[in-house]
């Protein structure tokens, strides 16, 4: 999912670093005061995660965590990724400098869908079982719309469709079974201990008695 | 404006601070998902193998050999354990490019230098056309030293053949140990390191915490605080 430097075309990296920087200022504009050790922690969280790799036969595969990230941040997905990303490439050469938008784009993008498509619905769930299900939808979606992504600027960039598709979906099909599990288990946990972590959420005063 | 319950933060995040504990014990083996590439000179072939930091090999994926100019001498599939061979025709640089469907690629320089005497250099031999080959078989084995003819019989021919043998037979262990050697700085080179990870996560939190202190100020000042104290 980290596309290295030389392997895209000028005009889709040029493009996707606009877009992805669109999304980190999106993202920071709207990342509030309260919500920044959340922003940092997931940033971490993504951080490592994505650093454990597993053997799946015809390539490696790691995790992810679109779904989880994108239910609990939105666009604050997009400034979180970015740092995690660049310091992944900095790090570990694990992507690249140049491809550091697209990557940023195809993760970050995935997130902030599932924001929209799930997180309301998971926040208004009553029972658990029916935000398990919401919540692994949004794990299985987040990759599934990565792999779908990274199909699409590997074509635009002269790549053959369907050898491009097949490997990758290949590949993530296990990630995307165990995203599910990972990020219902982390939302419905979430959701008993600090419902507000997920989904829309409420600005909340820095010091309450102090108001101008 | 509605007042609400100000939590503090450490022991809220403490959930999300054990999961990430989790994920950093699970990473003590950690390993990148990158592609890399290996190859060393065998007589006049090059063979190598790419290989995913983790174990896993790129099946029937094409390596590509360029010329430092750019010109193309020519390409090569690796098999079902990731080896490719090369047959070398020109002694000059050989630029070996991996590129695995999904996006994933890597690079590897086989210098002139490594390369044998007798090959002629990149453009001196038109006729002879770079070719398209599959895992081609290794070079054949080297010719069995022969038997040296009685001292007084010997030419300086013979004798310059003999010792060329003798030195290869000494080399040809320590080349493959060299070999063996450089194989193992590249994947010590691959590794991730513990330090490494801690250090990540040590600059996201150091850039949340500069996020935090401004977006902080932010916050203050239009409560109509300012930074040094409460002000208005």
């Amino acid at each position: 999912m980290h596309i290295p430097d030389g392997v895209l075309s000028g005009p889709v990296l040029v493009s996707t670093a606009l877009l992805a920087a669109g999304g980190v200022a999106a993202g920071l504009r709207k990342m509030d005061y309260e919500h920044v050790p959340r922003v940092g922690v997931l940033s971490a969280v993504f951080f490592v995660a994505s650093l454990v790799h597993v053997d799946v036969g015809v390539s490696s595969a790691h995790l992810l965590l679109p779904g989880l990230i994108g239910v609990m941040l939105g666009w604050e997905a997009f400034p979180a990724l970015a740092a995690a990303l660049l310091l992944q490439a900095i790090f570990f050469g694990f992507g690249g400098i140049t491809s550091l938008g697209t990557n940023v784009l195809d993760m970050a993008l995935p997130a902030v869908v599932c924001w929209y498509a799930f997180a309301p619905a998971i926040r208004r769930s009553g029972n658990t079982r029916r935000a398990f299900v919401l919540s692994f939808a949004a794990g299985v979606t987040g990759v599934a719309l990565g792999c779908v992504l990274v199909t699409v600027v590997l074509v635009l960039s002269g790549r053959e469709f369907t050898a491009a598709a097949a490997a990758l979906f290949a590949a993530h099909i296990p990630v995307m079974a165990a995203e599910g599990f990972i990020t219902a288990a982390a939302v419905t946990f979430l959701l008993k201990v600090r419902p507000d972590l997920v989904g829309p959420r409420r600005a909340v005063p820095l010091f309450p008695g102090v108001e101008g | 404006m509605k007042v609400h319950k100000c939590h503090r933060w450490p022991g809220d995040m403490l959930p999300l601070f054990a999961a990430l504990g989790v994920f950093l014990i699970a990473a003590q083996p950690a390993m990148a998902h990158k592609l890399s590439l290996f190859a060393a000179v065998d007589g006049k072939t090059i063979s190598g193998y790419g290989y995913f930091s983790g174990g896993a090999r790129p099946h029937n994926v094409t390596v590509t050999v360029t010329a430092p100019g750019g010109e193309k001498l020519g390409e090569t599939t690796t098999n079902e354990k990731g080896e490719f061979a090369f047959p070398v025709h020109y002694k000059c640089d050989h630029i070996l490019t991996i590129n695995a469907p999904d996006g994933h690629s890597a690079t590897f320089t086989v210098e002139a230098g490594e390369l044998p005497d007798d090959l002629p250099a990149l453009g001196v031999d038109k006729t002879r056309t770079p070719q398209v080959r599959h895992l081609a078989p290794k070079a054949a084995a080297p010719v069995a030293p022969q038997a040296l003819a009685p001292a007084t019989a010997a030419s300086a021919d013979e004798i310059d053949r003999a010792v060329e043998m003798a030195v290869k037979r000494q080399i040809d262990p320590l080349g493959k140990q060299i070999i063996k050697y450089r194989e193992q700085l590249d994947r010590y080179e691959e590794k991730i390191y513990l330090h490494d990870v801690l250090g990540g996560i040590g600059y996201i939190f150091g850039i949340a915490g500069i996020a935090f202190y401004f977006l902080g100020t932010r916050k203050l000042r239009g409560n109509g605080v300012t930074p040094q104290g409460r002000g208005k």
